[in-house]
């Protein structure tokens, strides 16, 4: 935990904690049916600040302190954006950020736009326990369309959950991984339509069409089912708990923290667990007289969406891939040194997957505000196990290039920077972002696709 | 010097907690608010529902016409999402089976989709007919098959398959 989130909180905890200790007494044996005044507004309060929750639900509490939902107002690269959209539209992006950023801060009245973030309670800045846990509809499919109940129950993924006495709490669909509803939840704020109409956050839009939003099929898995991995255990503090199965909310995926925050090893390290399995690769090689043709093959066999998905526009994904006869170079393409942006590559053959924005005039930006339409080249989920079924598409990607002489070692390995190092320096020039955090930014190597093949192995094609 | 005194308290306080009696009386509450009568049944997601799907207390055994094989130990205990570790035992007319070839396949059919890489090949192990193999990531939640082929190098080879449901 960094100094400064740690000053802020702990006080807070051992707040929460007397007063959970001098409320109820203990964490679970409140007489049942004897929650607090559902709508006192004090109490409403207490719910609302995450530290609330950590005597009870200390690894929750721990591990969505470390989570990207915990950082979600605290990024430099959403606050820069922020501050750089509101400049240049003249305030008319309004709620558009920090509406998924800070939905809290928002809901309360605390913001309207995003951009006094530095002097809101830290307790409403990103998505906290009580947003996502008072859930009582999702009522569209992005931009945050979610309806809040007001009546202090905590909603959750338990069946006939423990009367908590500090709080009544309440199944629901909507926060049951078992549940597609779950999903529903999820998306509303990983998908995302801009100011000008472009849908440039796909991801809840991706798994709906693919295999794994199929309501009632086998293939069926929500977002909880892999961001939001099990474990048996007590989901809250007290004696004689039940045993029951609890999920992380560490919920990685692919952003990082690039200023110092709870957990932030362990996060990078899910996350290239999460992509070290995403994409299968495969790469041929075909000696013909002259050279060899060089065949790589991406199939995003694991993502449950596109791959890379969400904020699409700045991520970039690349190939690779370097053929080489002894110690002389035949053929490379996607070399990038750790710093360099891709957009300064001399490289006609890069292979990049992500989005394209383009605004009203067809133009390319950067700039979601502008975003009228865009372009997109990604890895797509699957949609269908057979090709006789009209909604099936190939998964397998395929490009050839073309090496000149016979190589004696051919390699390739996908790259992922969740945030592209030209996107970066374009808020630092514009003075939305401090150069510091450029340096935090990591490039992750997916484990699955580094792939080597040499002539002794006697085969074109490995694996 | 904040932290040490917080984390003091915050002690102090757990300690108060634990006299007050943390417990639960057991009984398990259920505040509904009508939730479950709005579900509709196919948005449940139960991808093991009506398959095969093995056991693992006790670990199982499956059984072709020429092989028996035996889980004789897995880590973790029952299969999970990510790495997972086997150790089996391989007869051959109530027999170990050594010198064999051996190699796993884990794959999901409601996906149609295997691991990174897809087929892993098992080591003998100390003892005759044992064989380990892993570690092998059953990357997500749902039902696989893991495929066991024996290949006693003298002209007989078989599959035998196992029914995995992790539950992630």
């Amino acid at each position: 935990m960094s100094a400064s989130r740690a000053e802020a909180v702990a006080p807070r905890l051992v707040l929460a904690a007397l007063a959970l200790a001098s409320a109820s007494g203990a964490c679970a044996d409140a007489p049942a049916g004897a929650p607090p005044d559902a709508v006192d507004p004090q109490h409403l309060a207490q719910l609302m600040d995450p530290a609330t929750c950590a005597p009870c639900h200390a690894e929750h509490y721990r591990e969505w302190s470390g989570s990207m939902h915990a950082y979600a107002a605290d990024d430099p690269v959403f606050l820069a954006m922020n501050a750089r959209g509101q400049r240049e539209t003249g305030g008319a992006l309004g709620d558009f950020c920090v509406s998924c950023h800070a939905p809290m801060a928002v809901r309360t009245g605390a913001t309207t736009d995003g951009t006094n973030l530095d002097e809101v309670p830290q307790h409403l800045k990103g998505v906290t326990c009580y947003f996502c846990h008072s859930v009582e509809a999702v009522e569209g499919s992005h931009n945050n369309p979610l309806r809040l109940a007001t009546d202090g129950v905590m909603r959750g993924g338990l069946r006939e959950p423990v009367d908590s006495g500090f709080h009544a709490s309440a199944y629901s669909p909507l926060h049951d991984r078992n549940r597609m509803e779950s999903s529903d939840l999820c998306g509303s704020c990983h998908d995302i339509v801009a100011p000008p109409g472009a849908h440039i956050e796909r991801t809840f839009h991706e798994w709906r069409g693919s295999v794994f939003g199929r309501a009632g099929s086998p293939s069926a898995l929500t977002c909880g089912g892999c961001h939001m991995d099990g474990r048996d255990a007590a989901v809250a503090a007290g004696a004689d708990m039940p045993i029951r199965r609890a999920h992380s909310h560490a919920m990685p995926g692919v952003d990082v923290a690039l200023t110092e925050w709870p957990q932030r090893d362990e996060q990078r390290a899910a996350i290239q667990a999460l992509l070290d399995t995403t994409v299968r690769a495969e790469l041929c090689v075909w000696p013909h007289a002259g050279g060899a043709d060089v065949q790589v093959l991406l199939e995003n066999v694991a993502a449950g969406h596109s791959f890379p998905s969400g904020a699409a526009q700045d991520r970039r994904a690349w190939l690779e891939l370097v053929a080489e006869a002894d110690d002389a170079v035949l053929f490379e393409t996607g070399r990038a040194a750790e710093g360099q942006p891709l957009a300064s590559l001399d490289d006609p053959h890069l292979w990049v997957l992500g989005d394209k924005m383009r605004d009203a005039a067809g133009q390319p930006t950067h700039d979601f505000w502008e975003a009228a339409s865009y372009e997109s080249e990604l890895l797509p989920a699957a949609t269908a196990l057979s090709p006789l079924d009209p909604a099936w598409i190939d998964t397998h990607v395929i490009r050839t290039f073309g090496v000149v002489g016979a190589p004696s070692r051919v390699e390739m390995r996908l790259k992922l920077r969740p945030i592209a190092l030209d996107v970066i320096d374009d808020l630092i020039a514009s003075g939305d972002l401090d150069p510091k955090h450029r340096d935090a930014l990591p490039t992750f190597t997916l484990k699955a696709t580094e792939l080597v093949w040499t002539p002794d192995l006697d085969t074109p094609c490995v694996p | 010097m904040l932290m040490r005194s917080c984390r003091t308290a915050l002690i102090a306080v757990c300690f108060a907690l634990t006299a007050a009696g943390c417990e639960s009386d057991g009984h398990e509450a259920g505040h509904d608010h009508g939730a479950e009568s709005d579900v509709k049944a196919d948005t449940h997601v139960d991808a093991c529902g009506g398959e095969d799907v093995d056991t693992f207390d006790p670990l199982p055994s499956r059984s072709g016409d020429h092989f028996t094989v035996t889980l004789v130990s897995a880590t973790p205990a029952i299969p999970d999402k990510g790495d997972n570790t086997w150790e089996l035992a391989i007869e051959h007319g109530g027999a170990a089976l050594t010198g064999a070839t051996v190699t796993v396949k884990p794959w999901m059919p409601a996906h149609g989709h295997g691991t990174n890489p897809e087929t892993f090949a098992a080591t003998p192990a100390a003892q005759d007919g044992r064989y380990s193999v892993g570690p092998f990531n059953l990357l997500m939640p749902g039902y696989w098959t893991v495929t066991v082929t024996i290949d006693d190098g003298q002209g007989t080879s078989e599959e035998v398959v196992f029914g995995v449901c992790v539950e992630g």
